[in-house]
This record gives C-alpha cells, structure tokens and sequence, in this order.
C-alpha cells in the first residue's frame, strides 16, 4: 500500500531525517490555524496517492491566509485520478540551493534490495534516467550484511558530494535503508532531497510504498479503500478477490491470474471488451458469489464470461458454487461458461441444469460471449 | 528423466499435518512421489497417510535422507521455515504460499543463492515431473491435460498451465516436468534457472515459456538464448497483451510499470532470438508439434 506524503514524512521524522516544518489541514479552520502558527508564505500541497500533482496544479506556493484557506478548501473533495483529496498539507517554503534524489527499493532480478541516488533530484527517476542515466548511482545491498558505510561512502562520492554534505547525506541514506527495513516496504523515496542555502538538508517530498504481503505484521497502517481507484476493486480485495475494472461490457469471472489475462486478450482479438479483470480461487463456494455480485455491480456488463480450469479448486466445487449464487442473484444476462479441471464433467451438468451453456473450449467460449454482446 | 525432482527423489513434507499439507500429500504420493517424512513442529510421532512425521527439518532428514522439501506452510512462517530445511541441508525447496512477504524471500533467496539451494515459488502450484513425482497441486490426474512426453513447461501462472498443457497433449504430446515459478515479483527461480537445467536434460526436447506482464524474466530468457546457452525449440506465450498499465492484474508481479514489462517488448525479445511466440493458446500445441518435426 501507498502511504501519503505526510504519512511518509512523519515516518522520516521518527527515523531522524529532518522534514519541512508543516501542518496537515483538513478544512478552512485547519488551514487558518496552521498558517497562523507557521506564519507565511506557506506551499500548499494536496494529499494523494497518485503522482503527477504538480502538473495537475495541486501544489501551489500560498503568499497570504486566504490563498492558504482557499486551496484547503477547493481541493478538498476534488478528484484525482481515482482518489479523493481529504486533506492538504501546509508547509513552510525550502530556501533551495540543490535538489538530490534517493531512494531504497528492490531489484526484482537480483532478488536484493537497492539504494539508488542521483545529485540531481527534483523531476521523476524515470526522466534522469532517461536523460542522463550515468547520473544514477546503483548500490545493491545483501540483505544479510545491509548497507554497508563503504558502500554509502562510494554512493556519495559518485553523487559528486564532499565535506559536510557528503557526511549529512550519508546519514540519510543510512536511516533511509533502516525505515526500507523496519517497515517492510518496497519503496521509499526522497525526490527531491533538498540542500538549503544554510547547509541544511531537508525531504521535500516522501513516498513510501509498504508490500500488502506484510500489513500482518505492520499494524500501524491499514489499508483503506482510497488505496484503490474504483469502490469495486477496494470490496473485492477486502474479500480476497482481484478486480480490475475496464471499460467493455463482458463480464468476465475466471480463476488465475494468467488464465483471467488470456481470456482478456482473447476477447479482444475476437473484437470485444471486457468489463473487467476479477480473477477468483480456492475450494469455496462464496468467493464465487461474492466474485459474481461484485462483476455484476458494474452496470456496463452485457453479458457474462465464466472461465475455469481449476488446479486447488474442483471444478464441480467452483461449479456448484456458481450455480447456487446464479440462482440466488437471478440476473438478467447471457452467461457463457468455461469450467474445466478436476470432475468437470459434474461441473458441466450443473451449470447446465440451469440452462448456462458450458464449452470445452476457452476460445469458444470467448467467441460466444464476443457475439452475444454485439446483438 | 526430467528436471527438479525424480521418482528416486526423498521427499519431505512441511506443514504436513495442516489440512492442505494432508490433503495434497495424498495426491502427491498417488503421483508417485517418494515422500519419506513430514515435519510438524509439536507433531512428532504421528502419521499422515502412512507418512512419518517429526518435529525437526534436522530430524527428518537424519532419519530419513529428505533430499527435496515441499513446504505448505503458511506465509508469515515460511521464513522460518525456509531457513530450517536450508540449515539441514536440503537443497531443494518447493515453496507453494500465497502472500509472503516480498522482504523475507529477498532473504530466503539470499540464503539459498549462499549454500547454493533452489528455490521455487512462492505463490506457484509447483513442480511436477510427469510419471515420477509432484510437489504441490499440478492436476497431473487430468489425462487430457498432462502425460508424460517430451515437452518441458515453465511457467509464471497456474490455471493458464492447464490450458496451454491440455493444448500440448491435444496435439499429440506431453510433458517431462512443469515449473510453476509463482506470480510474486521475486520469484526464487527464473526462468534462466530451469532453461540451464531443460538444456541438460536429454528428455526435454521442446520448452514451452509461459510468460506475463511486468519484470525482466522473459527477456533474460532471451539473453541465455541469444549467448547460446540454451538450444532448444522453444515456443511462448504470453498473456497480458491488453492489460492496462500500472494495474496489478492478480499476480504482485504482473505489472507493467513506467513503461517497462510489456508483453510487446518481451515477444519482441523473444522473437528476436527465434523462440516462436504464440497469439492464442490452442496454438502451442501444434507450434511445439511444428518444430519438433
């Protein structure tokens, strides 16, 4: 899950690298509070999950109360993206003399987590990798050893650091490694990482990304529907489901990742579009309900694509399951159906007994459901 | 023959006593496979379908010369136990949970790539050697989907195995072992890990790459082609070619992000070095037949 700003900034402040002063407000008051004891100008920056806020004009420097009072609350209950803004945070202005970057994430090929800094920070990694990717410093850690100082000695030095600088940068990134560490995540960034004119470094922005795989034992953070960009995805992965939403009109139910990624790519070949991605498993009869009434909230879907090949799940369970939760939500649409796997000739009389015509094949199936939602 | 594991392979059973871990022994023995022992800690003593159980990796494979471990434990002690059969010698691991944390695999991984170990998985449905044996739940009982043949299959997804598999014995083959490396976005083996070990098994004569969005894995795949490191026919499909950016779809690991991982680019890779990429599953089959001649 994503953390916003202020979250990520709050964190830093624990693990001792130093952040703006600033103030999270949430409404006219709020912001009137905070700019009376912060004093002015203060930057306004909007809470969200998403990038690109800059661009979008949700930054914005405040020269008196009222500019501060007014992005509170015009931004509060705007849309970005998917997400709502519910709170914006106030901070005083950075007297700039550089703009670094640095991060802690994971290389997936090499299975080990990474420090990459920059000496130039301020617009996306992606970019000053793009526009000058020898600037890029790459530190792989064996996660047994850490980060070792020598490695944040050769870091610092490649970023072209020296003296002072050098030695305040190199406890940042050592405090940075140890938050990757202790909060499980797979990301955690400072872009930019700010030297002041006095010599002071300071995180002018913070992102933290923690892995969903770990909220067990993360208890602080729990995640919340505005870490998904539509309602459904946030109930169906509260129940254990993958949803995706799309912008066609077949429904599709499958189980497996792959399997639910090929019948979307079939679809599409045959000329259609699917509605969404909701990939559902395991041996119980109410996941495929609840996968079945969650696709079907989607007022879009035309009809309804169901392809199985089972490995852990049975296909006459999974059929079953679908069976009585057809029965149960009555609804009016075509269904097309796929089920294959372990006793699926059982599978295919169940869903026949209620009038579902079943395929062996997905393709089949794909080119029917294409056909019943063009009519 | 095959890779990975063997009929003749000593198999042990993590979790065993745990209701998947029971249940899939069962099917795992009817495989075929020569499980010797299960461990449960505080389970000492018992038996799961005929199988002893003891309360120690180290015990287990004193006792028993456990060469291989199948884990079905669940994620948050899959660390503990990873380390447990590692420090017991077993070089083989199976890891089958779904949801481990991303920072205990960096650590598993670096641990085994130490004492020179492999590990498959987490979240896969394992590894099957056709006719000989199987840890985890691949429906080898499904005879027109798996039989033993020639055809080796590493993949990144399940379900969409079986399709592709069904397609393989439609055309007149079948299988000598399945990889299911698992949809997390560390996987403990790559697909250049099992390439290295079909190229040496005389039996395989055709491997078929089941490939996703997001990662490297399908170009590196390409990489060991290309430093002719791995010879034979090979044919891939992958599937994602319609999925959104920056969207999780199902699997942590397939992601296209920042431009990066597309399925454009991997069957650009891939084809580039002669691996034949299919559109539609029911077209491996007969691609696979086509270049076997």
């Amino acid at each position: 899950m994503k953390l916003y700003e202020y979250q990520g900034k709050e964190l830093f402040k624990r693990a001792g690298i130093p952040v703006p002063q600033g103030i999270l407000a949430k409404d006219e008051d709020g912001a009137r509070a905070a700019v009376a004891q912060m004093g002015l100008p203060v930057v306004a920056k909007a809470q969200v999950l998403a990038g690109k806020r800059g661009k979008a004009g949700l930054i914005r420097f405040c020269h008196s109360q009222d500019e501060a009072v007014e992005c509170v609350t015009q931004w509060i209950g705007r849309r970005h993206g998917g997400e709502t803004i519910t709170s914006v945070l106030l901070e005083k202005p950075l007297d700039i003399q550089k703009e670094m970057y640095l991060s802690v994430t994971i290389d997936p090929a090499a299975g080990m987590p990474v420090l990459v800094a920059c000496g130039e920070g301020g617009m996306e990694i992606e970019e000053i990798a793009s526009q000058k990717p020898e600037a890029i410093v790459r530190q792989p850690v064996n996660i047994f050893r850490g980060l070792r100082p020598y490695q944040i000695r050769d870091t610092v030095s490649e970023m072209g650091l020296s003296g002072e600088q050098a030695r305040s940068v190199s406890q940042v990134m050592a405090s940075l490694y140890g938050l990757f560490r202790s909060l499980d995540a797979e990301l955690v960034e400072i872009n930019p990482l700010v030297l002041e004119r006095d010599g002071k470094l300071v995180a002018g922005d913070a992102k933290v990304r923690i892995d969903d795989n770990s909220l067990f034992r993360q208890k602080e953070f729990k995640r919340g529907p505005e870490q998904f960009e539509d309602e459904l995805e946030y109930e169906a992965a509260e129940n254990g489901l993958s949803y995706v939403k799309l912008d066609g009109n077949i429904g599709v139910l499958c189980t497996g990742a792959g399997l639910t990624m090929t019948t979307l790519d079939l679809i599409h070949m045959n000329g259609g579009r699917a509605a969404n991605f909701m990939e559902f498993g395991g041996a119980t009869y109410t996941r495929s309900a609840t996968a079945l009434r969650i696709a079907l909230k989607n007022p879009q879907v035309k009809v309804l694509l169901i392809v199985t090949f089972g490995l852990v799940a049975r296909a006459d369970v999974i059929a079953e399951g679908l069976v009585k939760a057809i029965q149960e939500l009555k609804p009016e649409l075509p269904i097309v159906a796929a089920v294959r796997g372990t006793n699926e000739e059982r599978a295919r009389e169940l869903i026949r007994s209620i009038g579902i015509p079943t395929y062996d094949d997905t393709e089949e199936a794909v080119r029917r459901a294409v056909e019943l939602a063009k009519e | 023959m095959g890779i990975f594991v063997f009929k003749d392979t000593r198999v042990l059973v993590q979790g065993i006593t745990g209701s998947e871990g029971t249940f899939w022994t069962e099917w795992m023995l009817k495989a075929g496979t020569r499980i010797e022992a299960g461990v449960t800690p505080g389970k000492a003593g018992e038996r799961v379908h005929g199988v002893p159980v003891y309360g120690s990796v180290k015990k287990a494979v004193k006792e028993k010369g456990c060469e291989a471990s199948v884990l079905f434990v669940p994620p948050a002690f899959c660390k503990d136990a990873v380390f447990e059969a590692l420090d017991a010698g077993i070089r083989k691991l199976v890891l089958l949970a779904d949801g481990v944390p991303i920072q205990d695999m960096l650590e598993m991984k670096a641990f085994a790539s130490e004492v020179g170990a492999m590990i498959v998985g987490p979240n896969t449905s394992g590894v099957a050697t056709l006719g000989e044996a199987m840890l985890g739940f691949v429906p080898f009982w499904l005879g027109h989907v798996y039989r033993p043949g020639s055809v080796g299959i590493m993949t990144r997804s399940g379900s969409l195995t079986n399709e592709i598999a069904s397609h393989i014995v439609k055309a007149g083959l079948g299988q000598t072992t399945v990889v299911g490396l698992g949809g997390d976005p560390v996987p403990g083996t790559r697909f250049v890990d099992v390439m290295r070990l079909f190229q040496a098994d005389p039996k395989t004569e055709a491997v078929v790459l089941v490939g996703e969005p997001g990662g490297t894995m399908e170009e590196e795949a390409a990489e060991l082609i290309a430093k002719g490191e791995f010879t034979k026919p090979m044919v891939a499909f992958l599937a994602g070619r319609t999925a959104p950016p920056e969207k999780k779809m199902g699997h942590a690991g397939a992601i296209i992000s920042g431009g990066k991982g597309t399925i454009q680019g991997k069957t650009e890779a891939l084809e580039s070095v002669g691996v034949k990429v299919a559109m539609k599953p029911s077209e491996v089959g007969s691609m696979v037949k086509a270049l076997l001649g």
